[in-house]
């Protein structure tokens, strides 16, 4: 029997709960001993559950298993769901003033399917502002810090998800990725982090940014887990007109199968990727890479206009999320102002302006900007026209090689405060993560090492719907560098 | 110059900003716009169709769902809009 269930990986539980059902109690209490413990610390929950509410439902969830059989595949297993993704009956706030109060009356569709298979929602996390900055320091409400280093930023904009993985504080998590949202985070908390294909996962229920580019995607401290969370969220949704409807493996098994096989991929090493990184990230990337490559085959590639891709980003994302968040009037639901005698136009305003935070207001009306008339087809059109190219561009590098890594991040995790003083900085420290975005293509981030005891990650992108290689080359590096299910002091 | 560009970005997008938020946004505006000028250098973009969804899928409706649950209360309105005979009362939107 398992005596400490902090830091388990999900696989192995599963195996503990499926013989013994009633250890999830156990389990589940000993991981609020450990939130007790650091969440004063990290801060990574926006909403934690109780425990007594997480315990009732549990032992009729323990009942369900006992009598059914149901196989239930997260039976028992805790998960943090970023705060942007609705859940029925539990504040979503999106760490936005706008959102403070609001309780959804429905769960998203990938809440729904984690419900039905069992996972126990512990709570919701911290973020950036409508997931809009790179460092969790935008939220309302409070800054989550980097259990590896507290005065360090855990990244972002799913940086509660990231910091409670990191923490031992829950054993998977759900995080949203519109230009690296996931991604970041994992390369800075030392965990691993999926962004799926556009469209392979469902959207419905998850509180838009930028809907282009936005992707529900798991979280978690191995690949095993990270593969087993996919399986459960993956899959076509006719709520979302933008879910893809084809067949789909079993991720996990057909990981292993890979795994087993082990076949010799070519990999494109992305040269300015490279490049724009730190002098200490780049020499963590680059042994990562020598291991990699003493076994598959490597070559360099250029990445054309990886800088534009970051100005691309930002006006696509920004023009959207001006229309996105448009809906937030404060009539039906949302911050409530008072509006007795003054007009539309006036309540409009002020709702918006005592609801948002400044980079909020400052995406909203640069989004608004480059909508205008004279500012579209300079700048929207443009980068419309430059997502085509790049994805054409990538299309061609998939056809010679499997995989393009690089490191996640070009810069380490931030001092609290360092980036978002800086917010062109901040912006450009999106440059290896963006384009994964733009053109659709899933990306993982896998721990690879530290520099100055604070982690790097390396970042595997693949083309669409190869899944399955991404999480393949993420088991192998994982395999040979053992940097799996790590537990931060706090 | 700065302070005509910030407060027609106010009116269009109807938000305000306060005076600290004005004086940063400032600061941030002209590397922004910089930063947005980088995509009028890339060459030849004209010969490129936009792309607006990753995917060449066509875009689907979805089929209508029968009502499972009704509200007939309108509960899910009762914590923050003002309802008036089952009404959701907004803001006036006629100025005399």
């Amino acid at each position: 029997m398992l005596m400490d269930f902090i830091g388990i990986p999900m696989y192995k539980l599963l195996e503990e709960f499926s013989s013994n059902p009633d250890l999830v109690i156990e389990y589940l209490t000993k991981l609020y001993d450990r939130i007790a413990r650091v969440e004063e610390k990290v801060k990574a929950f926006i909403t934690l559950r109780s425990l007594n509410d997480v315990l009732s439902e549990v032992e009729s969830l323990v009942k369900i298993k006992k009598m059914s059989r149901n196989r239930m595949s997260l039976f028992g297993v805790a998960i943090a769901i970023k705060d942007n993704i609705s859940t029925k009956g539990l504040r979503t706030t999106c760490a936005s003033r706008m959102l403070e109060n609001y309780v959804p009356p429905y769960d998203a569709t990938v809440i729904a399917k984690l419900k039905a298979e069992g996972a126990v929602i512990i709570g919701k996390t911290n973020m950036d502002e409508f997931a809009m900055g790179s460092t969790t320091e935008t939220s309302a409400f409070f800054t989550t810090r980097n259990p590896w280093d507290l005065t360090r930023s855990p990244g972002g904009s799913s940086g509660g998800s990231a910091a409670a993985l990191a923490a031992g504080e829950t054993t998977i998590a759900l995080g949203s990725d519109t230009g690296g949202s996931i991604r970041n985070p994992a390369a800075f908390t030392a965990t691993f982090g999926l962004k799926p294909t556009y469209g392979l996962v469902s959207r419905y229920g998850l509180i838009a940014y930028a809907s282009s580019l936005d992707q529900i995607g798991p979280m978690a401290r191995n690949t095993d887990d990270l593969a087993l969370l996919l399986n459960s969220i993956a899959g076509y949704d006719h709520r979302d007109s933008t879910s893809v409807n084809i067949p789909l493996p079993d991720y996990y098994r057909a990981m292993y199968e890979m795994y087993y096989r082990e076949p010799r991929l070519r990999i494109a090493i992305a040269r300015e990727l490279f490049e724009y990184s730190e002098e200490y990230v780049k020499n963590v990337a680059y042994k990562a890479v020598d291991m990699l490559c003493s076994f598959h085959e490597c070559d360099e590639v250029n990445i054309p206009y990886a800088r534009h891709s970051v100005a691309a980003y930002y006006i696509i994302s920004m023009a959207e999320a001006s229309s996105n968040l448009a809906r937030y009037d404060g009539v039906r639901y949302g911050l409530k102002v008072v509006f007795d005698n003054k007009n539309w136009i006036d309540v409009y305003r002020d709702v918006r302006t005592k609801g948002f935070g400044y980079e909020v207001k400052k995406r909203i009306a640069l989004g608004v900007y480059i909508l205008s008339s004279g500012y579209w087809d300079m700048y929207y059109l443009k980068a419309l026209k430059f997502r085509r190219m790049l994805k054409e561009e990538f299309d061609k590098i998939f056809k010679k090689f499997n995989a393009i890594v690089s490191p996640t991040m070009p810069i380490l995790p931030p001092k609290l405060g360092e980036l978002i003083a800086d917010p062109i900085k901040m912006y450009y420290s999106d440059v290896n993560t963006v384009i994964a975005n733009l053109i659709g293509a899933p990306a993982i981030s896998i721990p690879i090492g530290f520099a100055n005891s604070l982690p790097v990650g390396l970042q595997v992108m693949v083309k669409h719907f190869n899944e399955v290689t991404a999480l393949y080359l993420s088991k192998f590096i994982e395999d040979k560098l053992k940097l799996h299910d790590l537990t931060a002091l706090v | 110059m700065d302070k005509d560009i910030i407060e027609h970005l106010e009116r269009l997008a109807l938000v305000s900003f306060i005076p600290e938020e004005r004086e940063k946004l400032v600061g941030e505006l002209d590397k922004i716009i910089e930063m947005f000028n980088l995509i009028n250098s890339v060459e030849n973009l004209d010969k490129w169709e936009p792309l607006y969804h990753v995917h060449d899928i066509p875009l689907t409706l979805r089929e209508d769902d029968a009502v499972g649950e009704r509200d007939p209360e309108r509960s899910m309105l009762k914590d923050n809009a003002i309802l008036v005979e089952g009404y959701v009362k907004a803001p006036k939107t006629m100025v005399k």
